[in-house]
């Protein structure tokens, strides 16, 4: 074996460590939580995850959106405030709103 | 019709398939109509450089179509939690008309590149190039197999109804079913179980004694038991449940994915016997090591299987 | 076959001879394989944590449906469904979204019966020093961190106001947050007692949002939801399994957009793959030159330049694994991870959870080195039928 191979052999030696040392650290530091979760699910009993809740229809999709998965469409990308219609109220009480209106 | 990485992976590999082995056909018409090894013009020179360029390519799909088959079931496996009433890849592969016979070109091409691939590898070691023909001509009817499959699997992909519900594998692989299945119902099991052990202590036989043609037949009639065995009595076991036959469930995590060790060494072992006796037949001075090599990944396969009903056996005191 | 160790080192040696060319291959191949495999294990933390809840979501729900919308049900049909057969208990619930307009988010409400001794043990775990006495006695919540972060932002640190359906303001005190760990869940929610839901909403007494039911035999679910139809022809029964498929399309889905886009990259990555492997310099020709005339066959060379671009395919999939791994679950994927986050006021911290299967290597394996492999089969076979005298002269 040349001296060459042998740098090789090593090298890809050494990234298999660094990928086996990567994922030894990462088994070792996540945890799901799995039953604190589950506990939460099961009192709530909604669906899908926070991470998207701009428009009520989006966050809990199965439930809250009758007809299709994806509102309106795949295309289109909805985007709170342009594109969805709330009934709101600039000086409802004098709370200040974010959605600014345009005269 | 679904957009999901699986699939799209599915498909560009397919598509890149596809390009290449377009090309390699059409240099094997050529190479068929006008290969004569005993001219020197410049066409005939020609011609044996193109003749290494169709078997790399087809190399390189075999290569990638054995892994690629597992991942096809994998892929299977997935979407069966997405489609109402599948279970396994069972449901999925039998949601539509032409899926199982998608899983037979699979397996049929798998077979036929395979053997390409041993054939060109004799070829290459002659020197007076005796067989590029048949192999080409080989290829021009791999090449429509090919082709098939592709069509069948894009078609397979783009049909898959979500809003359908599909029989679950339990109802497909039972004596009521009226699926493409239930022919092997009528089988008794016990019949079956002893037909596969006779063809397999025949294997054994025929091995030592060394017929080419006896040992082709013999390792073609041990794949069809080998599947039908399996689904009518060894999967049960498997299941540890009585009515349970699919050939598909025990592919998933909570079998530990034997399916795979179980096919895979069926696979190589019916396969080395298959290609080595056609080979051998071919050409007598082909090396006999295949049958050392078909007789030892059967006798593994035969093995595993086995082992389950005594394991049953032996934990339970009953049979099932 | 059998692997000949003289040509894989020559393969390596002549990878090193061109190293810019080399290094510049490895370089996009690893950031290609990078990108690819950080969105599909961003994609997989994220669904794995929708699933891992699947279980405890309600068995089959029951809306009722008004002119095409969602409407609310009346609580009589619970006694109607729960005489189904195999049905064992039929839960009226109370939830909607209330709009807070200072800040432009949608909290999530959601109704119980009461702080019950039934839940007291699980609210232990998840929420922190509760006393339950002061949420019996006052009008009380539990929120989510990110509700409990927008409020206090909003100067509302013990207490929120809700306007009620009439304009009336009605005052109810935050009692306690739930843990961290279960952010992704909780973030939005506030969670108080049905009463207090229906007041804040305006509903009727005799009517809740919907109907969850349990069913003792899972197998049955199907039935039962059929029947539930036949019984109300205006309801829309969402089972377990609508609920799994909803999950897993969107994902899908997101992660297949992507990937369409990268499969035009890819071949892209190809061209030029295949633009590098044909323009040869006259260094290289001389080279395959002189091995043709030392007496290598085709096959022999060809051989080399598949070792060369598998290794190099090889060592491009482990350092983009590797990169992808530390940049989504040691950085929690900065950007990228906003492509599955939607857009939302209320974005929950959380982290990524550490999540990788046998299935999504072989995926990336697919996606990446056949294209590669693919992009030298016609280039290295032109190099490989040069004539030596041709290019030697």
């Amino acid at each position: 074996m040349s001296k060459l191979s042998y740098y090789l052999l090593s090298f890809i030696f050494l990234l298999f460590s660094i990928l086996t040392i990567e994922l030894l650290y990462m088994y070792s530091t996540f945890s799901l939580h799995v039953k604190e979760k589950n506990n939460f699910i099961a009192i709530v009993g909604l669906p899908d995850l926070a991470i998207s809740n701009g428009a009520n229809f989006i966050r809990h999709r199965s439930y809250s959106d009758t007809f299709s998965i994806f509102s309106n469409g795949p295309e289109l990308l909805e985007y709170f405030p342009s594109t969805f219609t709330y009934s709101y109220s600039n000086n409802y009480k004098n709370t200040p709103s974010r959605i600014e209106f345009e005269n | 019709m679904f957009l999901t990485p699986e699939i799209i992976a599915i498909y560009t590999l397919n598509i890149i398939f596809l390009f290449f082995s377009i090309f390699a056909f059409i240099i094997s018409i050529n190479i068929v109509m006008h290969w004569n090894v005993n001219r020197t013009d410049e066409r005939q020179y020609g011609l044996e450089k193109k003749s290494i360029l169709v078997a790399t390519i087809i190399k390189f799909i075999f290569i990638l179509k054995l892994p690629l088959f597992i991942f096809f079931v994998f892929t299977a496996n997935k979407i069966s939690g997405v489609i109402t009433g599948a279970m396994c890849a069972a449901g999925v592969v039998n949601s539509i008309s032409f899926g199982l016979w998608l899983f037979v070109f699979k397996i049929l091409n798998l077979f036929i590149f395979g053997f390409w691939i041993a054939l060109h590898n004799m070829d290459t070691k002659d020197e007076q190039l005796s067989l590029t023909k048949l192999k080409f001509s080989i290829f021009i009817v791999a090449f429509m197999l090919l082709v098939i499959e592709i069509i069948y699997e894009i078609s397979f992909f783009s049909s898959l109804n979500i809003d359908k519900i599909v029989s679950c594998c339990g109802t497909l692989f039972s004596v009521a079913s009226s699926s493409s299945f239930s022919f092997i119902f009528n089988i008794p099991s016990s019949i079956a179980i002893g037909f596969f052990y006779l063809i397999f202590s025949l294997l054994v036989v025929f091995s030592f004694l060394k017929n080419e043609p006896l040992f082709l037949v013999i390792n073609i009639i041990f794949f069809i038991t080998a599947l039908i065995s399996l689904i009518l009595f060894f999967g049960t076991y498997i299941y540890e449940l009585p009515t349970h036959h699919c050939p598909y469930c025990f592919l998933q995590q909570e079998y530990y994915y034997v399916g795979y060790l179980l096919y895979i060494t069926l696979f190589i072992g019916t396969f080395s016997g298959i290609s080595g006796s056609i080979l051998s037949m071919l050409n007598r001075k082909n090396r006999k090591d295949f049958y050392k090599k078909s007789l030892l990944f059967n006798s593994i396969y035969v093995a595993i299987v086995t082992a389950y009903p005594i394991v049953y056996y032996i934990k339970n005191g009953v049979w099932l | 076959m059998k692997i000949n160790h003289y040509l894989i080192g020559f393969a390596i040696s002549s990878l090193f001879r061109r190293d810019a060319k080399s290094f510049f291959i490895i370089f996009i191949f690893t950031s290609l394989i990078f990108l690819l495999s950080s969105i599909l294990f961003i994609s997989n933390s994220i669904k794995e944590e929708l699933f891992i809840t699947l279980d405890s979501l309600p068995q089959i729900t029951v809306q009722k449906l008004q002119a095409g919308r969602h409407a609310n049900i009346e609580i009589s049909r619970v006694d109607k469904l729960l005489k189904l057969n195999g049905v064992q208990s039929a839960i009226p619930r109370v939830w909607g979204y209330y709009y807070f307009e200072n800040a432009g988010v949608n909290f999530s409400i959601v109704g119980i019966d009461s702080f019950d001794k039934q839940y007291k043990k699980n609210f232990e775990e998840l929420v922190e020093n509760i006393d339950f006495d002061e949420l019996e006695k006052n009008d009380s919540m539990i929120v989510g961190e990110g509700v409990k972060e927008i409020l206090s932002q909003n100067y509302y640190k013990d207490f929120f106001n809700f306007v009620k359906a009439d304009g009336e303001l009605k005052k109810i005190k935050i009692s306690s947050v739930f843990k961290s760990s279960t952010v992704l869940e909780s973030n939005d929610i506030i969670l108080m007692p049905k009463n207090l839901v229906l007041d804040i909403f305006g509903m009727s007494k005799l009517k809740v949002t919907d109907i969850v039911l349990e069913v003792a035999n899972p197998q049955e679910i199907p039935t039962i939801s059929q029947k539930i139809k036949n019984l109300f022809p205006d309801t829309r029964v969402i089972t377990n399994s609508d609920l799994r498929v909803s999950y897993q399309n969107i994902f899908d889905y997101k992660s297949g957009m992507f990937l369409a886009l990268f499969v035009v990259s890819a071949f892209t990555f190809f061209m030029i793959i295949y633009d590098k492997a044909s323009g040869l310099s006259s260094e290289e020709k001389r080279e395959i030159g002189v091995l043709k005339a030392l007496g290598w066959k085709i096959d022999d060379i060809i051989k080399i330049k598949f070792y060369e671009a598998f290794i190099v395919s090889f060592i491009s999939f482990l350092l983009g694994i590797i990169v992808a791994l530390f940049f989504v679950y040691i950085l929690q994927a900065p950007l990228l991870r906003d492509i599955f986050m939607g857009y939302s006021r209320l974005k929950p911290a959380f982290e990524l959870p550490f999540i990788l299967d046998l299935q999504t290597i072989f995926l990336l394996f697919f996606l990446t080195i056949p294209i590669y492999i693919a992009a030298i089969i016609i280039p290295s076979w032109r190099v490989a039928i040069m004539n030596a005298d041709e290019v030697m002269r």
